[in-house]
């Protein structure tokens, strides 16, 4: 079991690697502003500065982000994220060790509370990210899970 | 569209005049990367792209995904103010153009929590 899991965490990295090169999306249908330029950027640095518009983005400990300190599995890592910053619009997640780092950016209505939770796909141990947007400002925080068997 | 042999899940929970609503959807979010362990192949990119998220058919939140959202997806979050008997209804459409939905109820609040 444990030989195994390490093969297939191998072979996963190495897949990651070769294709992270390949940006085989089409562009959307008009409806969608699916945000093509964030999801195939391939740093985090790149994948924020896409998401934020290149506005600057301001580290907050108003955003609360909860992931579990060690994942055993990466290829499904929950999130939990709560903002406390008032008119939070959206909220985006991002994991660092991804061949593409962006991972999903949900928009908010009032409706809503500023929170939410989900599943992600972690490449390997590194900054989990969630940055927010409010009133037209970008905030954002991070927090460290160290990942045994990469995800990607 | 949702219906009773969904293999899809929601569950809609009356909490204080709000609803949590947890949904885990069926789905392989391929990354496009993995090969396939007999043939070699690599497996095609396959993911949900955007999905919606509606209270009475007036939609609260979407969102838009890549490839890093986690094999068959959970999502959990809260609406403000329902009723009994309102509707919770989540679409989403992947990156083959394949869509598909999935709906609850707002329940009395006699429920116990539950996951979904």
């Amino acid at each position: 079991m444990q030989r195994r899991t390490f093969l297939g965490a191998t072979l996963a990295a190495a897949e990651c690697a070769l294709l992270a090169g390949a940006g085989l999306l089409k562009p959307q249908r008009a409806l969608a502003a699916w945000p093509a330029a964030a999801f195939n950027a391939e740093t985090l640095d790149a994948a924020l500065r896409a998401l934020s518009g290149g506005a600057p983005i301001s580290d907050s400990d108003a955003i609360v982000l909860q992931a579990p300190e060690q994942a055993a599995d990466g290829r499904t890592v929950p999130v939990d994220v709560i903002s406390k910053i008032p008119g939070t619009r959206s909220i985006a997640l991002l994991s660092e060790k991804n061949p593409f780092p962006a991972l999903s950016r949900f928009e908010l209505t009032p409706a809503v509370s500023p929170s939410l939770s989900a599943r992600i796909k972690m490449g390997g141990t590194g900054r989990v990210v969630a940055l927010v947007e409010a009133d037209g400002r970008y905030y954002s925080t991070s927090r460290r899970v160290e990942v045994a068997v990469g995800g990607c | 569209m949702a219906n009773g042999n969904s293999v899809h899940r929601i569950r809609v929970e009356s909490v204080n005049g709000g609803a949590d609503v947890r949904i885990l959807l069926r789905h392989p979010m391929e990354t496009g990367t993995r090969k396939d362990s007999v043939t070699g192949i690599t497996i095609p990119r396959h993911f949900i792209e955007e999905i919606h998220f509606e209270h009475n058919g007036e939609e609260v939140m979407a969102a838009y995904w890549s490839w890093g959202m986690a094999l068959n997806p959970f999502v959990s979050f809260h609406i403000r103010r329902v009723r009994p008997g309102d509707v919770v209804r989540v679409h989403w459409t992947d990156n083959k153009g394949v869509s598909d939905a999935v709906e609850g109820a707002v329940a009395l609040s006699s429920g116990k929590p539950g996951r979904v």
